[in-house]
């Protein structure tokens, strides 16, 4: 009898996002992923069903990780400078700490099988950072907007930073390094516009 | 191949490389498949070359399974471990 093996799944499990931030979504196949992580296709096939439920088991866990390291020290009774803060400082530490896994997560938010886990992720991300968010436009530290503005100001410019860090270079072409007071910079913009 | 898998001490999980390449072939399959009650859960995995059939099983062997898809009218080998 063979049990379940937890270093052989971590392997399975770094060589899966690999292999889709190097290859893509469409050109991932449990094949492939055998091959890489020097094991049967079978012993793939114990631990999961095909390979979309490998995709979604992958993408939850990364998410997981991502959620415990965003909200880490975080509650929803922080005032909203001060929460915005640390969820940027939060988000950033996952970001430097695995980088891989932050592209796995941007890849994975474009693909088809994002459908399949967004609303657990919804409900994980929104019933802490709802409360939040409600508090603060109550205590008028928020405009009122719709979920998918608030989102696009309030984090999209720091993801947009993160990329241009990762590729050593801003959209000029000039060197670029994300540095404490260039994230500080962005993130006083943004709470400045998120004002009412 | 036998194994332990999480759902249980005695579910064997058993994999097979197959000609199931069509949904309408699962299908077809399905009536043979749903049929046993041996069989607690199966799935064919569309995204491989291999089209592997995945099958969990309290009770049945290899040759069970095998026997069982190839009576249906389906090519089904062990996948190779």
């Amino acid at each position: 009898m063979r049990t379940r093996d937890t270093e052989k799944e971590d392997l399975v499990r770094q060589k899966a996002i690999e292999l889709i931030v190097n290859e893509g979504f469409d050109g991932f196949s449990m094949q492939k992923l055998a091959k890489a992580a020097q094991i049967s296709p079978a012993t793939l096939y114990i631990y999961y069903k095909d390979r979309d439920d490998l995709l979604v088991k992958l993408c939850l866990s990364v998410v997981d990780d991502m959620l415990a390291i965003s909200l880490k020290d975080f509650h929803p009774e922080l005032p909203f400078a001060e929460g915005m803060a640390l969820q940027w400082r939060n988000r950033l530490e996952f970001f430097m700490k695995y980088p891989l896994e932050t592209e796995f997560l941007e890849q994975a938010r474009y693909s088809p099988l994002y459908a399949k886990v967004q609303v657990g992720i919804a409900s994980k991300f929104g019933s802490v950072l709802g409360p939040f968010v409600h508090r603060a436009i109550e205590n008028g530290e928020l405009q009122r907007l719709s979920f998918e503005v608030y989102w696009s100001v309030a984090f999209a410019p720091l993801y947009q930073l993160m990329k241009f860090h990762n590729q050593g270079l801003g959209p000029s072409g000039v060197k670029f390094q994300l540095t404490e007071p260039v994230m500080k910079q962005a993130l006083g913009l943004v709470l400045k516009a998120l004002k009412p | 191949m036998l194994t332990q898998t999480s759902t249980g001490s005695n579910v064997q999980v058993l994999v097979f490389k197959t000609d199931l390449s069509t949904r309408k072939k699962v299908r077809q399959l399905a009536l043979h498949l749903d049929q046993e009650s041996g069989i607690l859960r199966w799935n064919v995995d569309h995204w491989d070359a291999d089209n592997v059939l995945r099958i969990e099983t309290t009770r049945l062997s290899m040759q069970q399974v095998i026997d069982l898809v190839t009576g249906a009218g389906y090519h089904c080998t062990a996948l190779p471990d």
